[in-house]
């Protein structure tokens, strides 16, 4: 979880009152790897910690600054990047969490998701099939998160 | 219930192939319409299903035509695969696809390499193709809303999924 990964005590024991989404720049490769680095957050993700920051420079330039909508999360009152998530905006956003990974599911749930269920030996992680749960928003539906109008229909997001 | 076996297609096929892609009942749940013609069949045999690393006609006797095919596509994920099944409309309420899926996860985890998953995603109002994937021994594990535009509508998909482990049903 990126927030709880930023390593300021403060930050991770008290819940912000409020976050902001603004694009990535070439810049916040630094504030990239805080997260990226760091082996705990990497546990749920396909790829490995990063360990140098020209790797987070690269998957910025290659990756994320072409998405169609990759957004970095400030906590309000300051510049600095603290996490990421990637949504998009469609009628149906889905979102994969490894069924070993409640604290996700929580954050999934808190923010409107529904749980739909297992899917079992879904994804590669690090080698291993694991099982994942599915959660989904359909945008007309559930209550709506997003402040754009929905192109398109599906986006799934793998949640860390 | 029908016996089936599977085999690869060849060109020959296309005609047999043929019935069943041309009619807009068999096609009404697929995201494809239905072919017109035979050329547009012969490319999706030569660039699709010839080089297909699991794509199998399904047989009601060992030297006959086919009157279906299954197949199992791996995805960018290597323990996941995705499997389709289709069958000519004069041969349904017969068992045949339910044989044909039997037949297809007895052999796939050996054939395919790294896949612990088949899945498939039917429409939510494909009552028929539901009950064959539950009689071949698949689980229904969600309906996922609102989940992709088939025909231009938006459609409820219901996941089945067969694990390597789970026991074959005879």
């Amino acid at each position: 979880m990126a927030l709880q990964s930023r390593g300021a005590p403060s930050a991770a024991a008290a819940e912000p009152d409020e976050v902001t989404l603004r694009e990535f720049t070439a810049s916040d490769a630094e504030a990239f790897m805080s997260w990226a680095s760091d082996p705990r957050v990497a546990r749920f993700q396909r790829r490995d910690a990063f360990t140098h920051v020209d790797q987070a420079r690269r998957y910025i330039t290659d990756h994320v600054l072409p998405h169609p909508w990759y957004r970095a999360i400030c906590l309000v009152g300051s510049d600095g990047v603290v996490g990421r998530p990637w949504v998009g905006p469609r009628r149906r956003l889905e979102a994969v969490a490894d069924v070993e990974n409640p604290a996700s599911q929580r954050v999934l749930e808190k923010a409107g998701f529904v749980r739909d269920s297992v899917l079992r030996k879904y994804i590669m992680l690090k080698g291993r099939p694991r099982d994942m749960v599915m959660f989904s928003i359909v945008v007309h539906t559930d209550r709506r998160r997003q402040q754009n109008e929905p192109r398109g229909v599906r986006r799934q997001a793998l949640i860390y | 219930m029908e016996t089936v076996t599977l085999r690869p297609f060849s060109l020959a096929d296309a005609d047999a192939m043929m019935t069943w892609a041309s009619d807009p009942v068999v096609t009404a749940f697929m995201t494809w319409d239905p072919y017109t013609s035979r050329e547009p069949l012969l490319a999706f045999i030569s660039d699709t299903v010839l080089p297909h690393p699991w794509f199998r006609a399904i047989c009601l006797d060992a030297g006959g035509a086919p009157v279906g095919a299954v197949s199992v596509t791996p995805t960018d994920d290597r323990c996941r695969a995705e499997l389709g099944v289709v069958v000519a409309r004069a041969h349904w309420g017969k068992g045949v696809a339910t044989a044909a899926l039997k037949r297809a996860v007895a052999a796939v985890f050996g054939d395919l390499d790294g896949v612990e998953r088949v899945e498939a995603l039917v429409d939510g109002e494909n009552a028929a193709s539901q009950r064959a994937l539950e009689k071949a021994g698949f689980t229904r594990e969600a309906v996922l809303r609102s989940y992709c535009m088939v025909k231009d509508r938006l459609r409820d998909m219901v996941v089945y999924s067969f694990i390597s482990t789970d026991p074959l049903v005879k």
